[in-house]
């Protein structure tokens, strides 16, 4: 290799002393364009060829240090073929989590529903003694102008206060009927039962249909 | 050359040649087999997963769901893969809680590659037939539609079927809102099973929600009301629509009988229909409000306006008579509505059509939408029947005036009493209030009556359940109640029935500004008990009863002291 770096290294010499001979032939008009690029690749093409016979690239080329670099390369390319694995099994493990989770929330969304439908509630609040008032029994309040300035006064006499806990009503727990033992008891009991008021009297209001009982004139083919 | 060089040589000529062989064999493998190879590899390693699309829900206007979907699994089988076909099916079966036998049948199928063993179990339950690690048995993931509220609003939310595609109801009308779309994704496995990578090959979109304008709270109390009608009576069917006549929003819409959405197999299929929009029928006198609004508005009568009656009226060759015999007598047109009377209503809509043109009575029944679908967002809607003036028959204004001769839908009386009740503006009826979260439009409406006669028509209603008139039995503590009751005989054969009859009323509070509209309509219960005022109004009160304090109206009225 070093005997034949050092042949080749006189060929540029050679080309740059075969110049003058070039610049002394007659040329009719100087036509630099077309000409400047073949010249440039080809000074190209030599500089290129040259690099491989230079003493940096030798060097480089020759030291051990490529086991190493190219070691760690290797190495690097197949860690980098593990990690991204690795990181395909754990982002596909999380995936099928979120999936898991999304699965449970929708099972424990309509759980949820399912609890608070309106028919269970009904039941819970008869079980806790709620009833749905009479309409009339409701008190409605009409506020006014009148009302701040007085919830202003309370405020000021220090009869309520911002942010003071609401404290419930005590709850009274209701009794749970006694087993009936004897027709007596039985007596008691449904004599204090208020009975419900009947939804529907049984007077039956003035009818209204418009009967006559003969076939109908016009709309009669009519089929409800 | 020496000995050491010719073997290197050799050694090196060797190599090559490997080297050769084994570059024609790779060349082979890839080119040649390596698309068979790839495809068994690609069937071994990785799974295409059909990832379901999660259907909308539907909610009441609160929030509440009626109808939502969950994730499921769905058990299929490969059952030439079964190793032990009895054995597998009696696990299963316990699992499952099905047949036994019936699994086996299709386990046992040694032509079959693919058996549904059971279509979207729970996730409890899906995780069980895991566990079992059986050969040849698998999970599709799947959802299914769960109903919180049960039997709720069945037949106005509607069905889907086992691919969760709407049937019926609103799950058909608004599928296109509800329905997801499938998704589908490639998991790679490593030779032991264990996921290495899932690549979502196409994302799965959820549907969107649908708020409903119902009330479930109120839908509860109307069901309440039509079950006890239908136990009471046992009609052929029964329905009640409540509304905002403000806003003609539906606040609830039940039918009797009603339908459990886990078991739609044993349901008829006309149980399935929803009354309020696809029954039509005969109004009878509930029509007789909108003979009286045609005269009013054509400034013909007032409220005080004296009718000397006869006790029958002829018009061609039909008698028309009151549903009690009477006397002559004298009644204004108020009294006429309170009272229901047959001979006064044909009386009004004879004198609207003899001095405003023989069509005058017919436009304004079309100006309150009887003849055409009122358009709410609900399939199936039927439209009535109103014939045009032009085929009546002599007799025909014998009939129309008091509900008979032609057909209507319990959604068309109730979006026409709105009218009256919200001062004259005639609204399409709305069920769907928001579709993802977006709010619906809300529609103006059009003015049919003047505001002056509306209330006119409403302070003469409030007749009807005042002492003497037709449902003065249903009060509601604190409420001035305004109503029409309707009774009218059902055509069999083409001829009016003396036993078969649909009974009705619409009524709405507080009288003077209406925020509740109640129409309830019975289907032939049984003859004796098929009056309006008996078999519908007391359901009116009970709905009222419970629906006025629930929306917050305040009474207008101090109830009176016992």
């Amino acid at each position: 290799m070093p005997a034949a770096a050092t042949a080749r290294k006189p060929a540029p010499r050679a080309r740059r002393a075969a110049r003058p001979a070039a610049r002394r032939a007659p040329r009719p008009a100087p036509r630099p364009a077309p000409r400047l690029v073949p010249v440039a690749v080809g000074r190209t093409a030599v500089a290129v060829g040259g690099i491989a016979d230079s003493g940096l690239v030798l060097r480089l080329t020759r030291s051990r240090l490529w086991i190493g670099v190219l070691g760690s390369l290797l190495v690097g390319i197949v860690a980098l073929n593990v990690f991204a694995l690795s990181f395909n099994a754990s982002s596909s493990k999380t995936a099928g989590i979120a999936d898991e989770l999304r699965r449970e929330n929708s099972a424990l969304r309509a759980q949820i529903e399912d609890g608070l439908s309106n028919q269970r509630l009904l039941q819970a609040a008869s079980r806790a003694g709620l009833i749905v008032p009479e309409p009339g029994a409701v008190l409605y309040l009409d506020p006014d102008a009148a009302d701040a300035a007085a919830a202003s006064k309370r405020l000021r006499n220090g009869r309520i206060t911002i942010g003071s806990e609401y404290v419930p009503p005590p709850v009274v727990p209701i009794p749970e009927a006694p087993p009936v033992t004897d027709p007596a008891a039985t007596a008691t009991a449904t004599t204090e039962v208020p009975a419900e008021t009947p939804a529907v009297t049984e007077a039956p209001p003035a009818p209204d249909p418009a009967t006559t009982g003969t076939a109908p004139a016009a709309g009669g083919g009519i089929t409800p | 050359m020496n000995l050491i060089d010719r073997r290197v040589g050799l050694m090196f000529a060797s190599f090559v040649a490997l080297l050769a062989v084994i570059l024609v064999r790779a060349a082979w493998l890839q080119a040649v087999e390596g698309s068979e190879y790839r495809a068994d590899a690609r069937s071994q390693q990785t799974e295409m997963v059909n990832v379901p699309g999660v259907r909308g829900a539907i909610l009441d206007r609160n929030g509440n769901a009626l109808a939502l979907s969950e994730d499921a699994a769905s058990v299929f089988a490969t059952p030439y893969q079964v190793e032990n076909p009895p054995q597998a099916a009696a696990q299963l079966a316990r699992v499952l809680k099905v047949d036994g036998a019936g699994l086996l049948e299709r386990l046992a199928n040694p032509d079959s590659g693919f058996e549904y063993l059971a279509r979207k179990v729970d996730l409890p339950t899906a995780e069980k037939v895991q566990e079992l690690r059986l050969e040849g048995i698998g999970l599709l993931p799947d959802s299914r539609r769960i109903y919180p509220e049960g039997e709720l609003a069945s037949q106005v939310i509607g069905t889907v079927g086992i691919d969760n595609q709407g049937l019926t109801g609103l799950e058909a009308s608004e599928d296109e809102v509800l329905r997801g779309t499938n998704g589908e994704r490639e998991i790679t496995r490593d030779a032991l099973g264990d996921e290495l990578e899932r690549d979502t090959v196409d994302a799965a979109a959820a549907g969107a929600d649908l708020g409903l304008t119902i009330d479930a709270a109120v839908q509860a109390a109307t069901e309440r009301a039509v079950r006890e009608i239908g136990e009471t009576y046992e009609p052929e069917g029964a329905t009640a629509i409540v509304m905002d006549p403000q806003t003609s929003e539906i606040l609830a819409m039940a039918n009797w009988p009603s339908v459990d959405p886990y078991a739609l197999d044993e349901a008829e299929t006309g149980d399935l229909q929803n009354m309020a929009t696809s029954f039509t029928f005969e109004p009878g006198s509930t029509f007789k409000a909108f003979t009286v609004a045609g005269a009013l508005e054509e400034k013909l009568v007032k409220p005080s306006t004296p009718f000397s009656l006869p006790p029958t009226i002829t018009v061609a060759d039909r008698t028309i008579e009151e549903a009690h015999p009477r006397g002559p007598v004298t009644l204004t047109v108020a009294d006429i509505l309170a009272q229901s009377s047959n001979v006064g209503a044909v009386s009004i809509g004879l004198q609207l059509n003899r001095e405003r043109g023989g069509d005058a009575f017919d436009r304004w029944i079309r100006a309150f939408g009887f003849g055409e679908t009122t358009g709410i967002d609900f399939p199936g809607e039927e439209q009535g029947i109103v014939l045009p003036p032009d085929e009546y028959s002599g007799s025909s204004m014998g009939n129309l005036p008091i509900g008979q001769g032609l057909a209507v839908t319990p959604i068309q009386m109730a979006s026409a009493y709105a009218a009256i009740a919200n001062g004259g503006i005639l609204r399409t009826p709305k069920l769907i209030l928001e579709e993802d979260g977006e709010a619906t439009e809300t529609e103006t409406g059009e003015r049919v009556i003047s505001e002056k006669n509306a209330a006119r028509l409403r302070e003469m209603l409030e007749g009807v359940l005042e002492d003497g008139g037709t449902a003065s039995a249903v009060e509601v503590p604190g409420y001035e109640l305004a109503g029409k009751t309707g009774t009218a005989q059902k055509v069999v054969n083409g001829t009016y029935s003396e036993t078969e009859y649909v009974g009705s009323f619409i009524g709405f509070a507080p009288a003077e500004d209406p925020r509740l509209l109640v129409s309830v309509v019975v289907d032939n219960p049984p003859y004796g008990s098929h009056y309006g005022g008996t078999v519908a109004a007391p359901a009116f009160g009970e709905i009222a009863k419970f629906a006025l304090p629930h929306l917050g109206v305040a009474p207008d009225r101090v109830p009176a002291a016992p």
